[in-house]
């Protein structure tokens, strides 16, 4: 690569926060027109690296070209030189149009008389154009569907014609209709010559879209490898620095004994008339499209919103609408998100861990005091078991972990109790590749003790590689349910999509 | 030095009281007798009370702006002879009284699912209202009994330092020590978790504003004990006061964080600027002034001290190593 024409150089960035080291001495460049994808797992650096390319964090030591010019500080001054990044978490504002949202920045238009809605719309049309939007620049944006509010994320950076442009996991939350535009965008910009960085979870993609790949681990440069080069085996070794197990863990076979039931559950919104039973011991994996309702029906049977129906754990009914009688019935739920949901960012970890227990005391219930030395011994045993790598120790708060031990947080607070149900949804969704080989192994021993599991996942190879049986919801429905022989991706595809088994 | 260090980490606070201590000192030598230190004692006990309790509150990323037409209403009812019978019957009465009160509000917000704030805005009119129609906006004068909350003394301590003192450190043990106190901080520092993880929601904001009511009750019983007679300007802007103790004294108003030592010394910070605002001879009028100006240093500066006394801190305390045992355990996790 000759330095003179790289679009984006990294010269032996460096970066740690109190004294930790997140990035160690890494270099490397982007030319226009290039995509170069950056892989590594969670913790790798991978996040401050964009940050420090995007202006918001500024390198400790090193140096940053934009064309060969050193990098304007602060992102208003990299937006300058035309280096934009797409965030994960969607930054779009709810309550304005399409059209005003991807103009944010220019919404004066440069007129003496300021701000004309129709003018911004229009304005916008083309930005939205390129992206391949198919809906109107004056909706809100309240009212698109994720994927769509991803392409309006995309269309707002087009506005300050990129030269080097960052996307994060754009994809994380999209289907596969929604993906593959996405891609399209991503390969019309390399034909313009933009120089894409394109940070991914998903190996997929990183083979479909990069031409190189930047590989990190620990807070250093493993290597760039061009894509052609490398196979998915050999690029999980890199980033992992070590072989991986192939494949999945071998599971047990099933009870008799029906641990959940399910019969007609349905919601108000979503979810209509499900009805199945999962055996102890099994592992029943649910199928689906986005938005087609599995993450709802999970929500409906904990009791997290209202149902209709019966759902019965080894045959006591649980009250509707309320999380309390599920957890005693012994359900538990690992939601989607773990973030909001799965613990208490701003609390000592040992407090998430512990907090489904800590009434389980023999008196006193809420005025009880509770046993601090038993709380933390309990602790320090469950974050042995998770493997949890809590650098700060045990009373850090939950915010000072990574993604993937978040996830074993969001999960480990639960087997204290020794759940008879456990509802997992996307338990692997952002997580690297040697947590998710962790969950896996862990969810096949959980089985093999006798819990009932239901995983709801949108990677196929999980569901095949892990289920029993495979539940397939389409719009709300279970449109059907296969067995083990029957497993074939064409015929999951087939039944989420609406056909018939 | 260490325990110092991070006794400082903790509660900053303590930089802005000493200083300020010593500065009135200086500019009053009256400041710094054992009567006055015993004054700003007293005088700041009704706000450490209320404000143990608004720390539960704000804890729950709540907020209760009726404390101060409470606080009305506690001497209208504790004056107006509404509660009668033996001191201690009257005073259990009118605590019992605000306890239901502020469960109250804590249905309104919990079951109906208003927000707090608005919640609280009606009740405050609600219950001045209610002070008003009592006393018909007169001042009465309290029975002497009732007094001895306000003026009386346990083994030579004034009595509302001794009943401050003791609801300082039953707050500090509920929150740090019990289960409601662990659900107060979760529910607060995420309100979804908390429902994943099966707290009972309901139970647990109903419970924080019946203990805020509860404390109230007893911040009116002092308070009128030491005035000695309703007037219709009572509690008047004590809810701002109030919430500016607790704000002081560390806790985030988005919930989560916070603590009633904080809040404590928030609002001895509260009573020691008027103290010595009156003793050097400044203008009443001064007095918001200050406070408002002491609120705003104290944000700007809340950043501030965490990272100078982060050095002397010691290393967050590792979690023992103790053998996995299998009554805790449901399953061994296979090793990597």
């Amino acid at each position: 690569m000759v330095t003179a024409t790289a679009a984006l150089s990294l010269r032996r960035l460096s970066k740690s926060f109190g004294g930790v080291s997140a990035v160690r001495e890494v270099s490397f460049d982007i030319a226009p027109g290039e995509v170069v994808a950056l892989a590594g797992e969670n913790g790798a650096g991978k996040s401050t690296i964009k940050n420090m390319i995007g202006g918001s964090l500024k390198p400790d030591t090193g140096e940053l070209l934009v064309g060969g010019e050193a990098a304007e500080p602060g992102v208003a001054g990299r937006m300058g030189q035309g280096v934009v990044t797409i965030h994960q978490e969607i930054s779009l504002f709810p309550d304005l149009t399409v059209g005003e949202n991807v103009m944010m920045n220019r919404l004066g238009l440069g007129s003496r008389w300021g701000f004309s809605r129709a003018k911004v719309i229009e304005a916008a049309r083309p930005f939205l154009d390129r992206v391949g939007a198919q809906f109107a620049p004056d909706r809100l944006v309240g009212e698109l569907a994720t994927g769509e509010s991803q392409l309006v994320e995309i269309a707002k950076a087009l506005i300050s014609e990129p030269r080097v442009l960052v996307f994060d996991e754009p994809t994380a939350s999209l289907t596969m209709a929604e993906r593959e535009r996405v891609f399209a965008v991503v390969r019309s910009l390399r034909e313009d010559g933009v120089a894409v960085l394109y940070i991914s979870h998903f190996l997929n993609e990183i083979f479909a879209l990069s031409d190189r790949v930047v590989v990190m681990r620990d807070g250093g440069l493993v290597g760039s490898y061009p894509t052609h080069e490398l196979d998915r085996t050999g690029l999980e070794s890199l980033m992992v620095g070590r072989e991986l197990a192939q494949g999945f863990p071998a599971t047990t076979q099933p009870r008799e004994s029906v641990a959940l039931s399910l019969s007609n559950v349905a919601d108000p919104n979503k979810v209509r008339n499900i009805t199945f039973a999962v055996r102890h011991g099994e592992i029943f994996g649910l199928a689906g499209l986005m938005g087609a309702g599995r993450t709802e029906l999970a929500r409906a049977v904990f009791g997290l919103s209202a149902r209709t129906g019966e759902v019965e754990v080894e045959g006591e009914r649980l009250r509707p609408h309320d999380p309390r009688s599920a957890i005693r019935a012994g359900i538990a739920f690992v939601t989607e998100d773990r973030r909001e949901e799965g613990l208490f960012l701003d609390r000592p970890i040992i407090e998430s861990l512990s907090i489904v227990q800590i009434d389980r005391t023999t008196w006193g219930g809420p005025v009880a005091l509770i046993d601090r030395k038993a709380e933390r011994a309990a602790a320090a045993i469950q974050a042995e078991q998770l493997h949890l790598d809590a650098r700060g120790g045990l009373s850090a708060p939950g915010s000072s972990l990574s993604g993937g031990n978040q996830q074993k947080v969001a999960f480990g607070k639960w087997l204290q109790m020794g759940p008879r149900v456990l509802i997992l949804d996307e338990p692997t969704r952002g997580i690297d590749v040697g947590a998710k080989a962790e969950i896996y192994r862990l969810l096949v021993a959980l089985a093999a003790d006798g819990m009932a599991i239901v995983l709801i996942s949108s990677e196929m190879e999980e569901l095949i590689g892990l289920s029993h049986r495979i539940g397939v919801m389409h719009d709300g429905r279970l449109q059907g349910v296969l067995g083990r022989t029957s497993f074939d991706p064409t015929a999951i595809i087939r039944l989420a999509t609406g056909g018939a088994a | 030095m260490k325990t110092l260090g991070k006794v400082l980490g903790r509660q900053p606070l303590i930089l802005a009281i000493v200083p300020l201590f010593v500065v009135f000192s200086v500019i009053q030598p009256n400041m710094a007798t054992a009567a006055n230190m015993l004054n700003i004692g007293i005088q700041s006990s009704v706000l450490v009370i209320a404000a143990t309790g608004m720390t539960f509150v704000i804890l729950t990323a709540g907020i209760d702006l009726s404390v101060g037409a409470m606080l009305f209403l506690g001497a209208a009812v504790m004056t107006t002879g509404l509660v009668n019978g033996p001191p201690a019957v009257s005073y259990l009465l009118v605590v019992l009284l605000f306890a239901l009160v502020g469960a109250f509000n804590g249905v309104a917000i919990a079951k109906i699912g208003i927000p707090a704030m608005i919640v609280t805005l009606a009740t405050l009119q609600i219950f001045r209202g209610a002070g008003g129609h009592i006393t018909q906006q007169r001042s009465i004068a309290i029975a002497p009994t009732l007094r001895w909350a306000g003026t009386g003394d346990l083994l030579g301590v004034p009595a509302p330092i001794v009943i401050a003192l003791l609801v300082m450190l039953a707050g500090h043990l509920v929150l740090m020590r019990t289960v409601f106190g662990r659900y107060v901080q979760a529910l607060g520092s995420s309100d979804s978790a908390a429902q994943n993880a099966g707290l009972p929601r309901t139970a647990i904001l109903v419970g924080v504003y019946a203990l805020e009511g509860l404390l109230v009750g007893v911040a009116a019983i002092v308070q009128i004990g030491r005035i000695g007679a309703t007037q219709p300007t009572v509690g008047n802007g004590f809810e701002l006061t109030v919430i500016t103790a607790v704000v002081l004294g560390g806790t985030s108003l988005f919930g989560g964080r916070g603590t009633i030592i904080g809040s404590a010394l928030g609002a001895v910070t509260l009573g020691l600027l008027e103290n010595g605002l009156v003793l050097t001879g400044a203008s009443p009028y001064s007095f918001d002034l200050v406070r408002g100006i002491v609120l705003l240093a104290a944000l700007l500066a809340s950043e501030q001290p965490q990272r100078v006394f982060a050095r002397f801190r010691t290393h967050p305390p590792q979690a023992p190593e103790v053998p996995a045992s299998p009554h805790i355990s449901t399953v061994a996790l296979p090793h990597p």
